[in-house]
């Protein structure tokens, strides 16, 4: 999903628009999110936030920017900063035992695995899926960032290590037991 | 996941990360064409990236970013006009907002059938609160409908025999009692408002707009139904109906039900169930149906949110030791899951 061409994104000047963020320039926070609007979608669907409540957590992380503009360091990239403040949203918004129910309770109704009338092909595809997600969401929040964004997202340990604030051998350790569990995980259900 | 023996499998996982120079990447990649282990270890950082790559990623659609862009910069800008204060002009819409939805769903009955019943109150009348008198209600029916009222001190029975209708029973005084007499069952109110639809051979659907009603169907346990639940349940529709986009079926509920019995209860139905005694506050019910659950469905991955469920459940009804026992279970089965930290908060509650 790309919402803006990557020639009009590689354009942008992200230090210059957190800057003019920073002055009161909303116009600047609409061009931040037509930019990485979907960026950052992605990673907190990722990270397992549940879809009914990830645009509320894109739309905060994007109202966090307006705090947090000017703590961003002229030579850093806005990528990776962003997804820091859309960690530290998503920390907020997790660990709640009633979301947890209504994501069970969401869950519940899904079309169930057992169905006869799934074809071999899909049930087998929607198996895996599941354990995936299952596995995923079952490591520790702060392990499953470091994964998503060194692994998946394919940033750089340093940017990583800027992004959660945390040291880079600190990122390298939580990347390396979340493979660990994962795979553990997907061998146990195999 | 044996010990690794090769010395340099861990630069599997650097390789991986990019973490190598590219002088300890070529002599690595060297090295792995000679070691099945390397190699092992690479497939298998690989399998784990890509089962993770693969999962589904649900993209916004263009009307859900405008939206989602327009309410930043709404938000943004009243952050900045006006600071964190109560934002009570939005308040007041919420409310305005509410009250026009409630009277375009009252209207939007009254306009399609007939207010059928309002014995000691209507909506404009003075509420019946008294203890002993028969509870306060209005009806608002399809003019289809066929339905009876019958008072008897401080019990009002409506017997819906065929028809769809929309129950609003004011807060009932303790003694009063509202039910309403279906073909196949009853529906006990516990001050609320819900639309029922029957069949003569029984009941369609029941919907709970607000508060809580109790379901009793001849030989099913009692259900309890709470604001936005809704009976039976939509997938349970979908399944029986085979799909046909929740068109009502020509047969009634008795036909649903025995269409039910021919399938084997699947793992979100049981689930389900579970899942309401608790949001119900059942929670020796939820208890045991999360155990059923998990022990119907031991290979479903919603076998460990039952497991810390049922710690919960036990905590729920104040009763530490066995709060304890199900999160030790908890954490036995699962020393990795999800919530083990909140499981060791329930066993180390319980010993002190």
């Amino acid at each position: 999903m790309k919402s803006v061409p990557h020639r009009e994104r590689a354009a942008v000047d992200g230090a210059s628009l957190i800057a003019s963020i920073q002055g009161g320039d909303l116009s600047g926070l609409g061009v931040l999110f037509d930019h990485y609007g979907d960026d950052v979608h992605r990673f907190l669907v990722r990270i397992g936030i549940p879809s009914s409540d990830v645009d509320d957590l894109v739309q905060q992380t994007f109202l966090d920017v307006l705090g947090a503009a000017g703590r961003f360091r002229a030579d850093a990239t806005v990528k990776p900063w962003l997804f820091g403040i859309a960690a530290m949203v998503a920390r907020r918004h997790r660990r709640d035992v009633g979301r947890m129910f209504d994501r069970l309770r969401r869950w519940a109704l899904e079309p169930a695995l057992e169905s006869p009338a799934t074809p071999d092909e899909c049930f087998e595809l929607r198996a895996q899926t599941m354990r995936a997600q299952r596995a995923l969401e079952a490591l520790s929040p702060r392990k499953r960032e470091a994964f998503v964004l060194v692994v998946l997202e394919g940033l750089a340990g340093e940017e990583v290590a800027t992004a959660l604030g945390v040291p880079v051998a600190t990122v390298w350790t939580r990347v390396h037991h979340a493979r660990r569990e994962l795979r553990y995980a997907l061998e146990k259900h195999a | 996941m044996s010990k690794p023996r090769c010395p340099r499998s861990w630069e599997a996982e650097a390789l991986e990360d990019k973490r190598l120079g590219d002088g300890d990447r070529e002599s690595f990649e060297r090295h792995r064409a000679g070691c099945v282990e390397c190699r092992a270890a690479t497939a298998e950082l690989e399998a784990v990236r890509e089962s993770m790559a693969a999962l589904p990623l649900a993209s916004p659609t263009p009307l859900v970013r405008h939206r989602v862009r327009a309410g930043i910069l709404r938000d943004a800008n009243r952050s900045v006009t006006r600071g964190d204060g109560a934002p009570w002009p939005v308040l007041v819409a919420v409310a305005v907002s509410f009250s026009l939805v409630a009277l375009l769903a009252t209207v939007r009955w009254h306009g399609r059938g007939r207010l059928v019943a309002a014995p000691s109150t209507s909506s404009s009348g003075p509420a019946n609160t008294a203890a002993g008198a028969a509870p306060s209600f209005t009806v608002h029916a399809d003019e289809a409908a066929r339905l009876t009222t019958r008072a008897s001190g401080a019990t009002t029975v409506i017997a819906l025999e065929d028809g769809r209708a929309l129950f609003e029973v004011t807060h009932l005084e303790p003694g009063q009692r509202f039910l309403v007499a279906l073909p196949d069952g009853e529906v006990e109110v516990r001050g609320t408002s819900f639309v029922i639809d029957v069949a003569t051979s029984g009941t369609r659907t029941i919907e709970v707009h607000t508060g809580r009603v109790s379901l009793r169907l001849v030989g099913h346990d009692e259900i309890v139904l709470a604001a936005g639940d809704r009976w039976p349940p939509r997938v349970a529709d979908d399944r029986i109906d085979g799909g046909t986009g929740g068109i009502d079926p020509p047969a009634g509920s008795s036909a649903r039900v025995a269409a039910t019995k021919r399938h084997a209860i699947t793992a979100g139905e049981r689930f389900d169930a579970a899942m309401r005694r608790f949001g119900a506050g059942q929670y020796a019910e939820a208890d045991r149906e999360l155990a059923a659950f998990a022990h119907e469905h031991p290979n479903d991955p919603r076998c460990e949110d039952a497991a810390f469920l049922r710690a919960v459940a036990r905590s729920r009804l104040g009763d530490a030791e066995g709060a304890s026992v199900n999160a030790t279970s908890y954490l036995r089965a699962y020393p990795h899951g999800l919530r083990r930290a909140e499981a060791q908060h329930l066993v180390d509650a319980a010993a002190h």
